[in-house]
């Protein structure tokens, strides 16, 4: 009847266009007064206990540093790079477009991010050298979504954070997956693009671009590697990432001036005020949803419906596909990274590489109206028609569903990088 | 509910005064972690092993409950943060159910979505302010390298969920205050 009560109020909220903050906060004071000790100062204390981990710090910092790095030249030299380097296969420049969107995904940890600053560069090149508008712009809006699965990612951290994953497992785990994606839409850019003319590789010119894009790509290196080797945390790589990227862009490359710094950190304040709240809410449902074995009692539902793992994660993937079509990834992740983890866990499933089938799943749907945000925000930006960047994506989003069938069934692709 | 007046400029005003000293706050609370940070892992791994390799001793530069600073000022900056995404708009707001009413209604429906949200923020914040009253009672320090009142760092929690319950009392007395659709995170 509780529950019954729980579901209820939700849903109320939800039609209510209650803030997800808000839903979350009642659906904890609910089952803190239905079925824990009633004190609601203690949902208080739980947030407090909550923000109170050093790994949180991580992602203020992804957030400063994809916000220096969207006001510099990163975006522009790393695609510069690229294209140098593989603009001469056919559908070259598209391949160039996935290559660097998928070496910028490796600093920012943004979907959006990512997309914007490559896309701003790249889509008008693209129509420039001929490629269609749709597989342009499908280009850009898919090659966005690598910012979320290609470590450092903010979603893989707040999958960590509800699930008390390593996040350093979990970047790892993202590069596999990664590189499949990057491989599928290469592929599909080379196939698509096949009787496009083609340019020539010219050795002097990829040098240039190397020579000028030299600081950008070791961003990457650093930051990965530092990470990887074990040499920093996630925390401490994201504060030197930070101090890299101010460096290169205020001395170096001289794109930045002191002054913007403040249009950077008032951004990453307004993200982080609608973030850091709700991560503290949805950590405090997590010890409650523990502390009453909500898990426990939801696997013991699932199994009398669900006795084979194939059948599990197929109906998992099936409901995260149309979950991630009205959700945004941070509103998923937060309220049912904890509740699907552990189920996934007691059918047999790794907690790392379901954290990556959960991702890719909310990567997808990214691209998938109503709410795919990577098309939402495209709109804007490009100026493009909804309709017609939808069509963009479909090539792309088939492409991703059959990864994500591989990566679900083939757990190596996952835990190559991790073992 | 549907008619409503356009709001006196000085409420709008007085909002966005308030609106910087929440954007100062959260500016000062990241950019301060991200000093802080950075400072703590250039001295650590950086600074001291040279001046150690040459002879200095310079455990001194070491900034004890650095990790610890920064989450409190976290704390600050998140929470100011709840006001300033209500303000620009950047809350997140599920729309899974926003076509469950006609579109017609969209105004009144908002209207009575900021009550129940002005209401239920001041419930929290109610709540907030006790735990912060019984946290200051018992004169808790934190732990972890600072002498600190814990207070002062969870009063950061009724402040921020009373600032957004103010901002949405506005927006349900003077719809024309209310931001458009803004960021998300992804």
């Amino acid at each position: 009847m509780n529950a019954l009560i729980l579901v209820s109020l939700v849903a109320a909220l939800l039609v209510l266009r209650q803030p997800l903050l808000v839903i979350l906060l009642a659906a904890i004071a609910y089952a803190q007064i239905a079925w824990g000790s009633g004190h609601l100062t203690w949902i208080i204390e739980d947030m407090f206990v909550s923000l109170d981990k050093e790994l949180i710090l991580a992602i203020p910092m992804f957030m400063l540093c994809g916000g220096v790095m969207t006001q510099g030249t990163t975006a522009k030299r790393l695609t510069d790079v690229a294209r140098a380097l593989v603009g001469h296969l056919p559908g070259g420049l598209g391949v160039a477009g996935i290559v660097s969107s998928a070496i910028f995904a490796a600093i920012s940890g943004s979907s959006i991010v990512t997309m914007l600053a490559i896309g701003a560069v790249l889509y008008p090149a693209m129509q420039e050298a001929g490629y269609s508008k749709r597989f342009a712009l499908g280009t850009v809006v898919s090659g966005g979504t690598l910012g979320i699965i290609i470590p450092p990612s903010i979603p893989l951290i707040l999958y960590g954070l509800v699930t008390e994953t390593s996040i350093v497992d979990l970047f790892r785990a993202g590069v596999g997956p990664g590189l499949l994606l990057v491989g599928l839409f290469a592929l599909y850019s080379v196939w698509a693009n096949r009787s496009m003319p083609r340019q020539s590789f010219s050795w002097p010119a990829l040098m240039v671009a190397i020579k000028n894009g030299f600081w950008s790509l070791m961003m990457p290196v650093i930051l990965l590697g530092g990470i990887y080797s074990g040499f920093f945390s996630p925390t401490e790589a994201a504060a030197v990432a930070l101090l890299y990227a101010v460096i290169i862009e205020m001395f170096v490359h001289r794109e930045l001036v002191f002054v913007d710094l403040k249009g950077v950190v008032f951004d990453a304040a307004k993200l982080g005020g609608a973030l850091f709240p709700l991560i503290a809410v949805a950590l405090s449902l997590n010890l409650i949803l523990i502390e009453n074995r909500v898990p426990d009692l939801m696997l013991g539902f699932v199994e009398g419906w669900i006795t084979s793992p194939i059948t599990f994660i197929i109906v998992v993937n099936l409901f995260l596909l149309a979950i991630g079509a009205f959700m945004t990834t941070a509103e998923a992740i937060l309220i049912l990274g904890p509740l699907l983890a552990p189920l996934a866990v007691s059918f047999g499933f790794d907690k790392i590489v379901f954290g990556i089938i959960m991702i890719v799943n909310l990567e997808i749907g990214l691209l998938t109206p109503p709410v795919g945000l990577n098309l939402i925000v495209a709109m804007s930006a490009f100026r493009e028609k909804f309709g017609l960047l939808v069509r963009a994506a479909v090539p792309f989003i088939l492409l991703m569903i059959l990864a994500l069938g591989l990566i679900s069934f083939i757990p190596e692709i996952s835990l190559f990088f991790v073992r | 509910m549907s008619s409503s007046a356009s709001s006196p400029p000085g409420v709008r005003t007085a909002l966005d005064y308030w609106h910087r000293a929440e954007v100062w706050v959260a500016t000062i609370a990241f950019g301060g972690i991200a000093v802080i940070l950075v400072y703590d892992v250039l001295v650590r791994e950086a600074v001291i092993p040279l001046l150690t390799a040459v002879g200095f001793e310079a455990r001194h530069l070491v900034l004890f409950g650095s990790q610890k600073i920064a989450l409190f000022l976290l704390m600050w900056g998140a929470f100011a943060g709840i006001g300033i995404a209500t303000w620009v708009g950047a809350q997140l707001v599920p729309k899974v159910a926003f076509k469950a009413v006609p579109e017609a209604w969209n105004d009144r429906m908002n209207r009575i979505a900021d009550l129940v949200t002005t209401l239920f923020l001041i419930g929290v914040t109610i709540v907030a302010s006790i735990f912060v009253a019984e946290s200051f009672q018992s004169g808790q320090i934190a732990s972890g390298g600072v002498r600190v009142q814990v207070w002062l760092v969870q009063l950061a929690i009724p402040v921020g969920f009373a600032s957004a319950a103010l901002r949405y009392l506005a927006f349900l007395i003077w719809p024309d205050l209310r931001p458009q659709d803004g960021d998300s995170i992804e």
